[in-house]
Protein backbone atom coordinates (compact mmCIF):
# COMPACT_ATOMS: atom_id res chain seq x y z
CA UNK A 1 0.00 0.00 0.00
CA UNK A 2 1.83 3.31 1.19
CA UNK A 3 -0.97 5.46 -1.86
CA UNK A 4 -2.46 7.57 0.49
CA UNK A 5 -1.34 11.16 -1.19
CA UNK A 6 -0.47 13.60 1.90
CA UNK A 7 0.64 16.98 0.38
CA UNK A 8 4.28 16.25 0.88
CA UNK A 9 3.71 13.28 -2.16
CA UNK A 10 2.42 15.87 -4.39
CA UNK A 11 4.68 16.17 -7.21
CA UNK A 12 3.30 18.84 -9.95
CA UNK A 13 5.79 20.44 -12.97
CA UNK A 14 7.65 23.12 -11.82
CA UNK A 15 6.77 22.95 -8.66
CA UNK A 16 8.72 24.97 -5.81
CA UNK A 17 9.92 24.42 -2.42
CA UNK A 18 9.95 26.53 0.70
CA UNK A 19 12.66 25.79 3.54
CA UNK A 20 12.53 27.69 6.97
CA UNK A 21 15.29 28.65 9.05
CA UNK A 22 14.64 27.75 13.00
CA UNK A 23 15.57 29.30 16.05
CA UNK A 24 17.98 27.33 18.10
CA UNK A 25 17.49 29.37 21.24
CA UNK A 26 14.50 29.31 23.39
CA UNK A 27 14.12 33.01 23.81
CA UNK A 28 16.35 35.68 21.34
CA UNK A 29 16.46 39.16 20.47
CA UNK A 30 16.69 39.10 16.56
CA UNK A 31 19.61 41.85 15.83
CA UNK A 32 20.34 41.05 11.87
CA UNK A 33 18.84 38.66 9.18
CA UNK A 34 20.93 39.60 6.35
CA UNK A 35 19.67 37.60 3.23
CA UNK A 36 22.03 39.38 0.25
CA UNK A 37 24.22 36.30 0.09
CA UNK A 38 21.14 34.25 -0.20
CA UNK A 39 19.48 36.15 -2.44
CA UNK A 40 22.16 35.70 -5.27
CA UNK A 41 22.35 31.66 -5.14
CA UNK A 42 20.80 30.03 -8.46
CA UNK A 43 17.12 29.23 -8.06
CA UNK A 44 15.81 31.24 -5.21
CA UNK A 45 13.11 32.80 -5.82
CA UNK A 46 11.92 34.86 -2.86
CA UNK A 47 12.98 35.23 1.32
CA UNK A 48 10.81 36.31 3.43
CA UNK A 49 10.93 37.24 7.26
CA UNK A 50 8.63 38.40 9.57
CA UNK A 51 9.08 42.01 8.26
CA UNK A 52 7.52 41.24 5.25
CA UNK A 53 4.31 39.97 7.64
CA UNK A 54 4.04 43.11 9.83
CA UNK A 55 0.29 43.77 8.38
CA UNK A 56 -0.69 39.97 8.18
CA UNK A 57 -2.41 38.75 11.07
CA UNK A 58 -0.80 36.02 13.22
CA UNK A 59 -1.73 32.32 13.44
CA UNK A 60 -5.35 32.59 15.18
CA UNK A 61 -6.19 30.07 18.21
CA UNK A 62 -8.58 27.89 16.76
CA UNK A 63 -10.62 27.53 20.51
CA UNK A 64 -10.69 30.70 23.20
CA UNK A 65 -11.32 29.75 26.34
CA UNK A 66 -12.37 32.06 29.07
CA UNK A 67 -11.28 32.70 32.68
CA UNK A 68 -12.95 31.23 35.68
CA UNK A 69 -14.46 35.27 35.99
CA UNK A 70 -15.22 35.04 32.40
CA UNK A 71 -12.54 37.24 31.19
CA UNK A 72 -11.54 36.24 27.63
CA UNK A 73 -7.79 34.31 27.29
CA UNK A 74 -5.00 36.30 26.63
CA UNK A 75 -4.20 36.03 23.12
CA UNK A 76 -0.74 36.48 21.65
CA UNK A 77 -0.35 37.87 17.64
CA UNK A 78 1.85 34.53 16.74
CA UNK A 79 3.02 35.58 13.92
CA UNK A 80 3.65 33.33 10.62
CA UNK A 81 7.10 34.48 10.87
CA UNK A 82 9.47 35.83 14.02
CA UNK A 83 9.14 39.34 14.82
CA UNK A 84 11.40 40.72 16.42
CA UNK A 85 11.73 37.81 18.86
CA UNK A 86 12.16 33.96 18.85
CA UNK A 87 10.60 32.35 21.34
CA UNK A 88 10.77 28.71 21.32
CA UNK A 89 13.37 26.39 19.53
CA UNK A 90 12.26 25.77 16.03
CA UNK A 91 10.68 29.28 16.16
CA UNK A 92 10.63 30.01 12.13
CA UNK A 93 11.91 33.60 11.56
CA UNK A 94 12.83 32.87 7.98
CA UNK A 95 11.51 31.07 4.91
CA UNK A 96 12.92 30.79 1.35
CA UNK A 97 11.35 29.69 -1.79
CA UNK A 98 13.49 27.85 -4.52
CA UNK A 99 13.53 25.76 -7.55
CA UNK A 100 14.84 22.76 -5.77
CA UNK A 101 14.49 21.24 -1.61
CA UNK A 102 18.02 21.64 -1.87
CA UNK A 103 18.87 25.20 -3.39
CA UNK A 104 15.90 26.35 -0.24
CA UNK A 105 18.37 24.57 2.34
CA UNK A 106 21.09 25.89 0.69
CA UNK A 107 20.41 29.81 0.93
CA UNK A 108 18.93 29.54 4.74
CA UNK A 109 22.38 28.27 5.75
CA UNK A 110 23.26 31.71 3.88
CA UNK A 111 21.62 33.95 5.90
CA UNK A 112 24.07 35.92 7.80
CA UNK A 113 22.07 35.72 11.30
CA UNK A 114 22.68 37.48 14.89
CA UNK A 115 20.30 36.29 17.68
CA UNK A 116 21.10 37.61 21.05
CA UNK A 117 20.22 34.83 24.01
CA UNK A 118 17.88 36.25 26.16
CA UNK A 119 17.14 34.17 29.37
CA UNK A 120 14.09 31.86 28.81
CA UNK A 121 11.69 29.90 31.19
CA UNK A 122 11.82 26.24 30.43
CA UNK A 123 8.98 24.81 33.26
CA UNK A 124 5.44 25.81 34.01
CA UNK A 125 6.25 27.42 37.82
CA UNK A 126 8.66 28.88 36.98
CA UNK A 127 6.89 30.55 33.87
CA UNK A 128 4.69 31.92 36.06
CA UNK A 129 6.82 33.34 38.63
CA UNK A 130 6.95 37.38 38.29
CA UNK A 131 10.21 38.55 36.79
CA UNK A 132 10.77 35.57 34.96
CA UNK A 133 11.17 35.69 31.32
CA UNK A 134 7.74 36.65 29.42
CA UNK A 135 6.95 34.55 26.25
CA UNK A 136 4.99 37.19 24.59
CA UNK A 137 5.96 40.62 25.97
CA UNK A 138 2.61 42.54 25.40
CA UNK A 139 1.03 40.30 27.44
CA UNK A 140 3.14 40.95 30.54
CA UNK A 141 2.21 37.57 31.86
CA UNK A 142 2.74 33.70 30.60
CA UNK A 143 -0.75 32.81 32.04
CA UNK A 144 -3.14 32.56 29.25
CA UNK A 145 -6.63 31.97 31.28
CA UNK A 146 -6.79 30.85 34.97
CA UNK B 1 26.89 12.48 -8.01
CA UNK B 2 27.21 8.82 -6.68
CA UNK B 3 25.43 6.10 -8.97
CA UNK B 4 24.19 3.70 -6.02
CA UNK B 5 21.99 0.39 -6.97
CA UNK B 6 19.80 -1.14 -4.43
CA UNK B 7 17.08 -4.16 -4.27
CA UNK B 8 13.56 -2.05 -3.43
CA UNK B 9 10.57 -4.42 -2.53
CA UNK B 10 11.86 -7.30 -4.64
CA UNK B 11 12.84 -4.92 -7.62
CA UNK B 12 16.35 -3.80 -8.69
CA UNK B 13 16.22 0.41 -8.37
CA UNK B 14 19.03 2.31 -9.53
CA UNK B 15 19.77 6.56 -9.71
CA UNK B 16 22.66 9.23 -9.50
CA UNK B 17 22.63 10.77 -5.94
CA UNK B 18 24.62 13.85 -4.16
CA UNK B 19 26.35 12.86 -1.25
CA UNK B 20 24.12 14.78 1.25
CA UNK B 21 20.72 12.88 -0.44
CA UNK B 22 19.24 10.76 2.64
CA UNK B 23 17.64 7.45 1.80
CA UNK B 24 14.40 8.46 2.60
CA UNK B 25 14.60 11.62 -0.10
CA UNK B 26 15.77 8.71 -2.60
CA UNK B 27 12.73 6.20 -1.87
CA UNK B 28 10.44 9.53 -1.96
CA UNK B 29 11.90 11.30 -5.14
CA UNK B 30 13.69 9.05 -7.50
CA UNK B 31 11.62 6.31 -6.76
CA UNK B 32 8.50 7.96 -6.54
CA UNK B 33 7.51 5.63 -3.44
CA UNK B 34 5.95 8.19 -1.25
CA UNK B 35 4.44 5.82 1.41
CA UNK B 36 7.34 6.43 3.62
CA UNK B 37 6.73 9.63 5.16
CA UNK B 38 8.94 12.58 6.49
CA UNK B 39 7.19 13.51 9.72
CA UNK B 40 10.21 15.41 11.31
CA UNK B 41 13.69 17.02 10.84
CA UNK B 42 15.00 15.87 13.88
CA UNK B 43 14.52 11.93 13.52
CA UNK B 44 11.94 11.98 16.10
CA UNK B 45 9.12 10.22 14.38
CA UNK B 46 10.03 7.09 12.67
CA UNK B 47 7.46 8.24 9.88
CA UNK B 48 10.16 7.37 7.42
CA UNK B 49 10.95 3.45 9.17
CA UNK B 50 11.73 0.94 6.42
CA UNK B 51 14.34 -2.22 6.54
CA UNK B 52 17.32 -2.36 5.32
CA UNK B 53 18.74 -5.42 5.21
CA UNK B 54 15.78 -7.03 7.65
CA UNK B 55 16.06 -4.42 10.32
CA UNK B 56 14.39 -1.84 11.06
CA UNK B 57 16.18 1.47 10.18
CA UNK B 58 14.99 5.74 10.01
CA UNK B 59 15.31 6.33 6.52
CA UNK B 60 16.23 9.88 7.49
CA UNK B 61 19.10 8.84 9.41
CA UNK B 62 21.56 7.33 6.58
CA UNK B 63 22.63 8.53 3.00
CA UNK B 64 21.30 7.03 0.06
CA UNK B 65 24.90 6.74 -0.77
CA UNK B 66 25.32 4.52 2.15
CA UNK B 67 22.46 1.99 1.09
CA UNK B 68 24.33 0.95 -2.01
CA UNK B 69 23.88 -3.02 -2.41
CA UNK B 70 21.18 -3.22 0.35
CA UNK B 71 18.37 -5.16 0.50
CA UNK B 72 15.42 -2.18 1.21
CA UNK B 73 11.86 -3.07 2.58
CA UNK B 74 9.26 -0.23 2.34
CA UNK B 75 5.29 -0.09 2.94
CA UNK B 76 4.79 -0.26 -0.62
CA UNK B 77 6.06 -4.10 -0.44
CA UNK B 78 4.05 -4.93 2.91
CA UNK B 79 0.72 -5.84 1.24
CA UNK B 80 0.20 -9.85 0.09
CA UNK B 81 0.83 -12.04 -3.26
CA UNK B 82 -2.36 -11.32 -4.17
CA UNK B 83 -2.56 -6.94 -2.96
CA UNK B 84 -5.02 -7.87 0.26
CA UNK B 85 -3.51 -6.19 3.27
CA UNK B 86 -1.07 -8.37 5.44
CA UNK B 87 -2.12 -9.64 8.58
CA UNK B 88 -0.65 -6.55 10.43
CA UNK B 89 -2.15 -3.93 8.06
CA UNK B 90 -5.64 -5.78 8.08
CA UNK B 91 -5.61 -5.69 12.05
CA UNK B 92 -4.52 -1.58 11.99
CA UNK B 93 -7.94 -1.46 9.75
CA UNK B 94 -9.63 -3.65 12.17
CA UNK B 95 -8.68 -1.73 15.32
CA UNK B 96 -8.73 1.42 14.35
CA UNK B 97 -4.90 1.46 14.61
CA UNK B 98 -4.43 4.97 12.63
CA UNK B 99 -6.27 8.23 12.13
CA UNK B 100 -4.82 10.29 9.67
CA UNK B 101 -2.76 7.92 9.10
CA UNK B 102 0.54 9.55 8.42
CA UNK B 103 2.57 7.84 11.05
CA UNK B 104 1.35 4.49 10.11
CA UNK B 105 3.75 3.32 7.27
CA UNK B 106 6.64 3.66 10.39
CA UNK B 107 4.25 2.11 12.79
CA UNK B 108 3.85 -0.84 10.43
CA UNK B 109 6.75 -1.53 9.70
CA UNK B 110 8.37 -1.46 12.97
CA UNK B 111 5.48 -4.01 14.53
CA UNK B 112 6.50 -6.33 11.33
CA UNK B 113 10.00 -6.33 12.82
CA UNK B 114 9.11 -6.72 16.15
CA UNK B 115 6.75 -9.51 15.56
CA UNK B 116 9.43 -11.40 13.61
CA UNK B 117 11.98 -11.82 16.77
CA UNK B 118 8.90 -12.01 19.15
CA UNK B 119 5.44 -13.26 18.04
CA UNK B 120 3.48 -12.37 21.16
CA UNK B 121 5.14 -9.50 22.61
CA UNK B 122 3.16 -8.35 25.92
CA UNK B 123 1.94 -4.75 25.91
CA UNK B 124 4.98 -3.23 27.66
CA UNK B 125 7.07 -5.06 25.17
CA UNK B 126 5.28 -3.31 22.05
CA UNK B 127 5.16 0.01 23.66
CA UNK B 128 8.22 -0.34 24.74
CA UNK B 129 9.35 -1.03 20.79
CA UNK B 130 7.53 2.15 19.50
CA UNK B 131 10.02 3.89 21.57
CA UNK B 132 11.16 5.38 18.19
CA UNK B 133 7.74 5.99 16.54
CA UNK B 134 5.41 9.67 17.36
CA UNK B 135 1.76 9.54 16.51
CA UNK B 136 0.96 13.24 16.33
CA UNK B 137 -2.83 12.19 16.32
CA UNK B 138 -1.98 10.67 19.45
CA UNK B 139 -3.86 7.17 18.88
CA UNK B 140 -1.00 4.92 21.03
CA UNK B 141 -3.87 2.88 22.45
CA UNK B 142 -5.31 1.61 19.13
CA UNK B 143 -1.60 1.09 17.09
CA UNK B 144 -0.98 -1.24 20.20
CA UNK B 145 -4.34 -3.12 20.34
CA UNK B 146 -3.57 -3.73 16.58
CA UNK B 147 -0.25 -5.19 17.29
CA UNK B 148 -1.28 -7.28 19.70
CA UNK B 149 -4.10 -8.34 17.46
CA UNK B 150 -1.87 -9.04 14.87
CA UNK B 151 0.41 -11.56 16.88
CA UNK B 152 -3.29 -13.39 17.77
CA UNK B 153 -3.68 -12.10 21.34
CA UNK B 154 -6.31 -10.95 23.19
CA UNK B 155 -7.09 -7.20 23.22
CA UNK B 156 -10.07 -7.01 25.00
CA UNK B 157 -7.84 -5.44 28.44
CA UNK B 158 -6.53 -2.82 26.42
CA UNK B 159 -7.84 0.80 27.03
CA UNK B 160 -9.74 2.25 24.20
S1 LIG C 1 11.36 11.68 9.30
FE1 LIG C 1 12.74 10.20 10.00
S2 LIG C 1 12.39 10.16 12.12
FE2 LIG C 1 11.05 11.72 11.45
S1 LIG D 1 -2.48 8.44 12.84
FE1 LIG D 1 -2.09 10.53 12.56
S2 LIG D 1 -0.03 10.65 13.13
FE2 LIG D 1 -0.55 8.70 13.75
Amino acid sequence: MGLGQYTDDISLTRQTFAAFARSTVANGQIKKIDALRAEKMPSILAIFTGEDFLDVVGNPAGWLINSRDGEPMKEPKRPVLAQGKVRHVGDAFAAVIAETEEQARDAIDALDVEIDKLPAVIDMKSALKPGNALVHDEIETNQCFD
Amino acid sequence: MINVKMTVNGKPASGSVEGRTLLVDFLRNSLNLTGTHVGCDTSQCGACTVHVNSKAVKACTIFAADADKSDIKTIEGQANKDGSLNFIQQAFQDYHGLQCGFCTPGMVMVAVELLKSNPKPTEAEIRNYLDGNICRCTGYHNIVKSIMAASGQDVSAIAA
